[in-house]
């Protein structure tokens, strides 16, 4: 998952509040998998964006974020608001 | 969010001008995160906060036309390319009782409801914006079942277009809500 995003296994593993050998050891972990459940649902715009495509995306400012980058925002905390944005990109929500 | 968040919209919901809704509404959704969806769905309830929902409230949103659904649809990957992707465009046919339109004076007039609501940013907000609240407040009561408001993305591009919040709570019979599928056959519906 830290690859998809362009981030360090150490970088992801803070973000979800886990230490980069705990992420490392047992990244299949049961108790992981909700944390990075939010990940994934961002990582779903995926779908229509190539994989390049995708990490400009995550660098590109967005009016929808206030002006932040999707990855500002997830390095704020903020990942579960850039997964519903993907959401409401994927299925067309009305803004 | 508690019950108390919306009460304070619950007395203008009882007074609120509405007006009936007899058209077909529309909305784009990408192909390929469509096409891996099993069972397909249609209406996109979805209790995802948007801007007339906080988060845990059930809304189903359409744009009144294909151009609105469109901008819709492509502004949010206007800066990736991606606006061409293979995308579907979803009819349904509404007949609702009760809605409340924010382009009517006289809803606009009415103590509780601002013009300025429809247009505030709501996404990264840490507390529900009153339109939320007002939300909330709809998803609660039988009388009033949509919102019908402007388009943000039809104001970025300089034109304008509108919107409808469906909360499919409130919807009763005889309002409803049908996904045209073959020969206007029904897809899925509300209630």
């Amino acid at each position: 998952m830290a690859s998809v995003f362009g981030l360090s296994v150490a970088e992801l593993a803070a973000l979800i509040g886990r230490t980069r050998q705990t992420a490392s050891k047992t990244p299949d972990a049961d108790s992981l998998q909700p944390l990075l459940q939010p990940f994934e649902r961002v990582a779903r715009v995926r779908a229509v964006l190539s994989q390049n495509d995708f990490r400009k995306w995550l660098h590109l400012a967005n009016d929808q974020l206030d002006g932040r980058t999707p990855l500002e925002a997830i390095r704020h905390g903020k990942v579960a608001v850039v997964a519903d944005l993907v959401e409401d990109m994927l299925t067309g929500s009305p803004s | 969010m508690t019950i108390a968040a919306g009460s304070e919209f619950a007395k203008l919901l009882e007074g609120v001008p509405t007006r009936r809704m007899r058209r077909r509404l529309v909305r784009c959704v990408a192909a390929l995160d469509f096409l891996e969806g099993c069972p397909p769905k249609y209406l996109y309830t979805s209790g995802r906060p948007g801007r007339c929902n906080p988060r845990n409230v059930d809304c189903s949103y359409f744009s009144e036309t294909e151009r609105v659904a469109d901008l819709e649809y492509r502004r949010r990957f206007s800066s990736v390319g991606a606006a061409t992707e293979p995308r579907l465009t979803f009819f349904a046919e509404v007949d609702l009782k009760h809605v409340v339109d924010r382009w009517r004076p006289a809803v606009l007039k009415t103590p509780g409801i601002s013009a300025d609501d429809a247009l505030a940013p709501w996404r990264s907000v840490s507390s529900p914006t009153r339109l939320q609240r007002l939300g909330l407040a709809v998803s609660m009561q039988g009388r009033v079942s949509t919102s019908r408001f402007a388009s943000d993305a039809c104001r970025r591009a300089g034109t304008s277009g509108w919107n409808a919040a469906v909360f499919p709570g409130a919807i009763s019979s005889p309002s409803r809500v049908r996904i045209l599928g073959r020969s206007g056959a029904s897809l899925e519906e509300l209630p």
